[in-house]
């Protein structure tokens, strides 16, 4: 067995410690388990449920390469060059939960990703190309339990029968399927046998006591006994396994439901590594998720939370700010642990596919455009990250599919859906807003403006806006909640607008402290 | 029914005829069941939630298998001739000639019976005898169109019977070994660690996940004979199920070991635990206390020394190696994982069990679990043989929370309410509804009511969510606000006592159990099995099922009135369909909708009052074979605890006495049964009556083992 450097990697304690990992640049040689010419490529689906909140998510009057991330991406900010985000992703003008999580992975329409009669999410037709190389084909894994009362809520990866894949919870369960079953570990196999031996002996110690019927199901047995050390036997004439999975740290039973997630992540950057597997779809919840957040302070569940305007309240607020900025710590978690790991000339991250996103845009009215969605790696070269996406009309979620299905040559696969344009640098025709003025006038503590009405990027203060205007030092304007709520200010968020108030003036900072009329240039109102 | 049961048998008789017809036979069919087995075990996957389709598809290919095969089983009983029972000169066979044959004869064998050669009673056919004996005496048998027997011959015909069945000794069942059922399995594994292998995963209020890994990972046990799923006499070990055992063991030792949060649980074997870490001599302790446990009886000095010299002069990584492994071989022996390896033996008589098989068989009886240490010392010591001490430890058992095992184990096997929740598909009301039979039965027996109070109570369980149904009691739950933010939640049940209750009262009315079987015919059905104890054959192949043709505008009832004029239909819808139509005023909810009790406000249905039916229109009278009448579901529940009770006492005598032995009953276990029936039949006997008379019952007791044959054929093989 070929084994340059002692390859030791930690999971994450139970005492909340990150353990580094070693530093792997060191390994590149040996890095890809398999003397492969060209490296692997993986695919990672990432399911966030329940929307997003448009106002602290979307992203307004950005392009190709001059954008500014909106509040909602700060945790994962630092990876903008690794990232594209897509900003176009749509169909129809809504979305239910149940449509929502099938069209994550399988369009509008499940049958639409491939050929008629083929029901599979994208993740599984890669799966099926990728999957015959690795020993486990792929990872279908979930944080919360089945939502009975409508399955499809549930599931994002679906066979070629259109039946959900079960999926998996429990990174512990995983490891050891992964990594201590006797088929990758010879201490596994060699402990087996012993162990075989031992209890053979036990149930032929029992011959003389029982009857003849008895004598036939411990017959059977020893039959199962042997038969099972057979089978083990024979691994020893398989090829060694390339990693140590002696080395790897068993995930520790998780305090919360962070740990659990944590480790689960950890957990699939271990078996994308170890080339154990190339394919994974998690959903960190169900697309109607109730899950409380306890362990964030939050007491209310996330579905309820998700519909702001329906449920609004400042607590209600922040409570929701909290949850999705949790949900966006943990995209940042995994592509942070897999920018740490090494492979063959960059990093893990590198040459992955990673889609984070939702099935539905706007959590509270289910509108199905501008879904959240973000793509990071590049796929070995085949994506130009770092860029922003608005393209001029909807792009339907198939279209993605399809875009993901071609870098991994499943194109055959992959309907007759046009692909995506610009994915891969090229040109593409890029949403273009109408223009408009922005001034700001000040007289008497009386303040009159137009520009664009942003969320401030601190999310902490659920009711600090600003207000861009060209060329001057953003308006800042912070109301009390009840004038907030007056003026609908979170559905102007990201449209230009003209606003009038009171406030104060010092120097260039202008703040806005009560709203007496908002008209939006566009002419959209809630009621709308 | 059970594969294994029909494998078994099927073993067994091929070994007691010659011919090779059989052997063929059975090697086809099992290879058959294998497959549909093997399906049915993939099927169950980790996590392979909620895929009813595929599973019923597979479910149906297997009870058709099983069709095929129950037919083999029966050309084989036919074949069987067993050692024969002197009969007295009573003229049966003439009597079966003049009224029976034409039907169960050589010509037909209506309900797989046949009575043309039957004069000679063996103990195989006491069965068909009784059954037969049953249907007279109900005079559901001759068919109403038919030729009648007087009184006098129907008299001399069941004193016969009788006599036959009384001529059959009570004994004990023949001893065998049986495997934990995967239920018995995790509760018995976490009473041995203080812990549970739990699945890692968020449960909100409305979703639904195993969190057992037992039971996520283990495919679950098809019920036996005894149509308990405890009743695994020749299930044998499998790949799949070795593998997984060897991994629940791996798991739950390494968390006993390592993890610091199950120092306690460690610490309970062997004493407190300084920095150092284990020391030897407490490993020599956990090992020895671990074993007595786990095995469930006193181990011999050079049976535990095999499991110890491993371990000597071991320490620190070296010695948790070796521990983790005497462990696992502990866990992954027959002595662990089969009930019964190590029973004191004394073949060819009958004799009290030993003391730890009988605290062994009274836990898995009351708890599905293991006995707990005061069990275990009253057995060590002798006192649980003593009367005195037994009844104490079974009251004491029945005491404990474990004990719930008895309504959701028993009870929900042998009523089937185990899928109620799936009635809703809001998983809140779902559970109340679920909850509800269970919260009751538990009431049932831990507070000691009287048997016929499982069919008409005062006292219920409900919460908000049942609101629909009781409205009346919801004044007396405790005020419920929903707490804000929270749009489901499930809540406990509270026990109310009825108000003014026409339609409610006792299982058979809660909406949960009306609601899972949808229809007269059905309800009826389950009500006629689970609580009567009558048995149904298959209905017959060449008979039409009811249709609603074009233009037709009888009733349902009426249709069904024209589906008994068929005497092949009859013998069995003149039981079932009484039973079922009196509970016509109850809507496939469960709502009771009875425009006459609309004004009492203990209902309340999305209809509007106008077009409530009226009593007249909805018609739930009905007439038991047995001949008593009825007007409406309340009279019904009279005449069962009345003049029907002692049949549903036996039905429910039968149904634990089954439980509690883990087999279907036989033959001689019949005097048992007849003497608890009468015992248990007075008005006032209450569940926990029925529940020492099983556990004092002589099978229950009592051990078995057939005497030695000559020229046995099976040995235990070896390497």
């Amino acid at each position: 067995m070929f084994r340059p450097i002692e390859r030791r990697t930690f999971l994450k304690g139970a005492a909340g410690a990150l353990v580094p990992l070693p530093l792997l640049n060191a390994m590149e040689a040996s890095a890809s388990p398999r003397d492969q010419k060209a490296p692997p490529q993986r695919f990672v689906a990432l399911f966030k449920p329940n929307g997003v909140h448009p106002p602290s998510w979307n992203i307004e009057g950005g392009t190709e390469f001059d954008f500014k991330m909106a509040p909602m991406m700060m945790p994962f900010s630092k990876h903008r060059d690794d990232l594209i985000l897509l900003d176009s992703i749509g169909d129809v003008g809504f979305s239910t939960h149940q449509a929502s999580a099938q069209r994550f992975l399988s369009g509008r329409y499940r049958e639409r990703t491939g050929e008629p009669g083929d029901y599979r999410s994208i993740d599984q037709v890669i799966a099926d190309k990728l999957g015959k190389e690795t020993r486990q084909r792929s990872l279908e894994l979930t944080t919360e339990g089945l939502f009975k009362q409508s399955i499809e809520c549930s599931y994002i990866s679906y066979d070629r029968d259109g039946h959900p894949i079960p999926r998996d919870s429990d990174p512990q369960l995983i490891f050891d399927r992964l990594f201590r079953d006797p088929m990758v570990s010879p201490r596994k196999r060699q402990q087996r046998i012993s162990l075989l031996d031992r209890v053979a002996e036990q149930t032929r110690s029992l011959d003389r006591r029982v009857g003849r019927e008895d004598r036939q199901t411990l017959d059977a047995y020893l039959t199962v006994l042997r038969e099972a050390e057979v089978r083990i036997k024979k691994l020893h004439d398989s090829p060694a396994p390339q990693f140590d999975v002696e080395k790897f740290e068993r995930p520790a039973l998780a305090a919360d439901m962070n740990e659990q997630v944590e480790s689960m992540l950890d957990l699939i950057v271990l078996a994308l590594w170890t080339d154990t597997t190339r394919c994974v779809s998690y959903m960190l919840g169900n697309t109607n998720s109730r899950l409380v957040f306890e362990f964030l302070g939050v007491k209310k569940q996330h579905h309820y939370l998700s519909h702001f305007f329906r449920n609004f309240s400042r607590q209600n607020l922040e409570d929701l700010y909290k949850v999705c900025l949790w949900h966006m710590e943990k995209f940042d978690y995994l592509l942070t642990r897999m920018k740490a790991f090494s492979d063959h000339n960059g990093s893990l991250l590198d040459h992955s596919v990673v889609l984070f996103g939702s099935g539905m845009g706007h959590s509270d009215s289910h509108t199905g455009q501008r879904i959240p969605t973000v793509l990071a790696g590049q796929c070995s070269g085949k994506l130009k990250t770092g860029r922003y996406l608005r393209h001029e009309s909807n792009q339907e979620s198939q279209r993605l599919h399809r875009s993901l299905l071609h870098l991994f040559d499943c194109e055959s696969e992959s309907g007759r859906e046009p692909l995506i344009r610009g994915l891969d640098g090229g040109s593409f025709d890029a949403y273009v807003e109408p223009k408009f003025e922005s001034w700001v006038k000040v007289k008497n503590g009386n303040i009159e403006a137009q520009g664009r009405l942003r969320q401030s990027d601190d999310l902490g203060e659920a009711n600090l806006f600003f207000l861009d205007v060209a060329g001057k030092t953003p308006v800042e304007i912070k109301l009390s909640f009840k004038n907030m709520k007056q003026f609908e200010m979170p559905f102007h968020c990201g449209c230009p607008v003209t606003i009038q108030g009171t406030g104060s003036k010092n120097g260039d900072a202008i703040a806005m402290t009560l709203m007496t009329s908002l008209q939006p240039i566009n002419g959209l109102q809630p009621s709308n | 029914m059970n594969l294994y049961f029909l494998r078994q048998t099927l073993l067994s008789l091929s070994e007691k005829i010659p011919g090779t017809y059989l052997q063929v036979l059975l090697e086809v069919e099992t290879k058959k069941l294998k497959n549909i087995c093997l399906g049915a075990e993939r099927i169950r996957q980790p996590g392979f939630e909620n895929m009813q389709l595929r599973q019923q598809r597979i479910k149906s290919t297997a009870s058709r298998r099983m069709g095929t095969f129950v037919g083999v089983l029966v050309c084989a009983v036919a074949l069987l001739v067993e050692h024969e029972v002197h009969a007295d000169d009573f003229a049966m066979q003439p009597f079966f000639n003049q009224y029976c044959v034409r039907c169960h004869g050589i010509d037909e064998q209506n309900g797989d019976v046949d009575l043309h050669e039957i004069e000679s009673a063996s103990t195989g056919n006491l069965k068909i005898l009784h059954a037969a004996m049953q249907a007279v005496k109900d005079q559901r048998m001759p068919p109403e169109d038919e030729r009648q027997p007087d009184d006098a011959d129907r008299a001399k015909l069941i004193s016969y019977v009788k006599t036959q069945l009384s001529a059959v000794n009570e004994r004990p069942g023949e001893m065998r070994i049986r495997k934990l059922s995967a239920r018995e399995y995790r509760n018995t594994l976490r009473s041995l660690f203080g812990f549970d292998l739990a699945v890692a995963v968020n449960d909100t209020q409305d979703t639904r996940a195993e969190k057992s890994l037992v039971l996520k990972l283990m495919p679950p046990d098809p019920p036996g004979a005894s149509g308990f799923t405890n009743d695994t006499r020749g299930h044998m070990m499998t790949q799949v199920g070795l593998d997984r055992y060897v991994y629940f063991a791996e798991a739950a030792i390494e968390q006993l070991l390592k993890s610091p949060n199950r120092r306690k649980q460690l610490e309970a074997y062997t004493g407190s635990i300084n920095e150092a870490g284990l020391t030897g001599d407490q490993s020599q302790k956990l090992i020895a206390r671990f074993i007595v446990r786990a095995w469930r009886r006193d181990i011999p000095e050079d049976v535990l020394a095999g499991f110890l010299t491993s371990i000597e002069g071991k320490a620190g990584d070296e010695l948790f190696a070796a521990v983790a492994s005497e462990m696992q071989a502990i866990l992954a022996s027959p002595q662990f994982l089969y009930r019964g390896t190590l029973v004191e033996v004394n073949p060819g008589e009958s004799m009290p069990a030993d003391s730890f098989e009988l605290a062994e068989r009274l836990s898995y009886f009351l708890w599905a679990d293991m006995p707990d240490e005061e069990l275990f010392e009253s057995a060590r010591t002798g006192e649980l043989s003593q009367e005195a001490d037994f009844k104490l430890q079974v009251n004491r058992m029945l005491d404990s929370p474990k004990a719930r095992s008895l309504t959701e184990d028993f009870a929900r096997e042998w009523l089937k309410i185990g899928e109620i929740h799936t009635v809703s598909k809001r998983i809140t009301s779902g559970n109340a509804l679920q909850d509800q039979p269970y919260e009751f039965i538990n009431y049932l027996i831990s507070e000691d009511r009287p048997l016929m109070e499982l069919i008409d109570s005062d006292i219920t369980f409900i919460n908000f969510h049942l609101r629909n149904f009781y409205v009346a009691e919801m004044l007396q739950l405790k005020e419920y606000r929903k707490p804000d933010g929270i749009e489901r939640e499930s809540i406990p049940l509270q026990k109310v006592r009825l108000e003014n209750k026409p339609g409610r009262g006792g299982l058979l009315t809660m909406p949960g159990v009306l609601a899972m079987n949808r229809g007269p015919v059905v309800r009826g059905v389950w009500m006629l099995e689970r609580i009567v104890g009558d048995h149904l054959g298959e209905p017959p192949a060449d008979v039409e099922p009811v249709k609603v043709k074009l233009g037709d505008k009888r009733s349902f009832r009426e249709r069904f009135a024209e589906h008994r004029s068929n005497t092949a239909c009859a013998v069995c819808h003149n039981r079932i369909d009484p039973l079922g139509f009196a509970l016509q005023a109850y809507d496939a909810e469960g709502a009771y909708y009875l425009a006459e009790d609309f004004a009492t406000q203990t209902i309340r249905t999305r209809k509007k009052k106008d077009n409530l039916p009226s009593a007249e229109e909805l018609d739930s009278a009905g007439r038991l074979p047995t001949g008593e009448q009825f007007r409406d579901f309340k009279e019904l529940k009279g005449i069962l605890t009345g003049s029907y009770r002692e049949r549903i006492v036996r039905n429910i005598v039968r149904q634990m006495l089954a439980y509690a032995l883990c087999r279907p009953l036989e033959l001689h276990d019949q005097p048992t049964v007849d003497r608890l029936t009468k015992k248990l039949s007075s008005p006032n006997a209450t569940w926990r009556d029925l529940i020492h008379a099983v556990a004092g019952s002589l099978p229950f007791r009592q051990t078995y083992f057939p005497p030695p044959q000559s020229g046995a054929t099976g040995h235990v093989q070896t390497d």
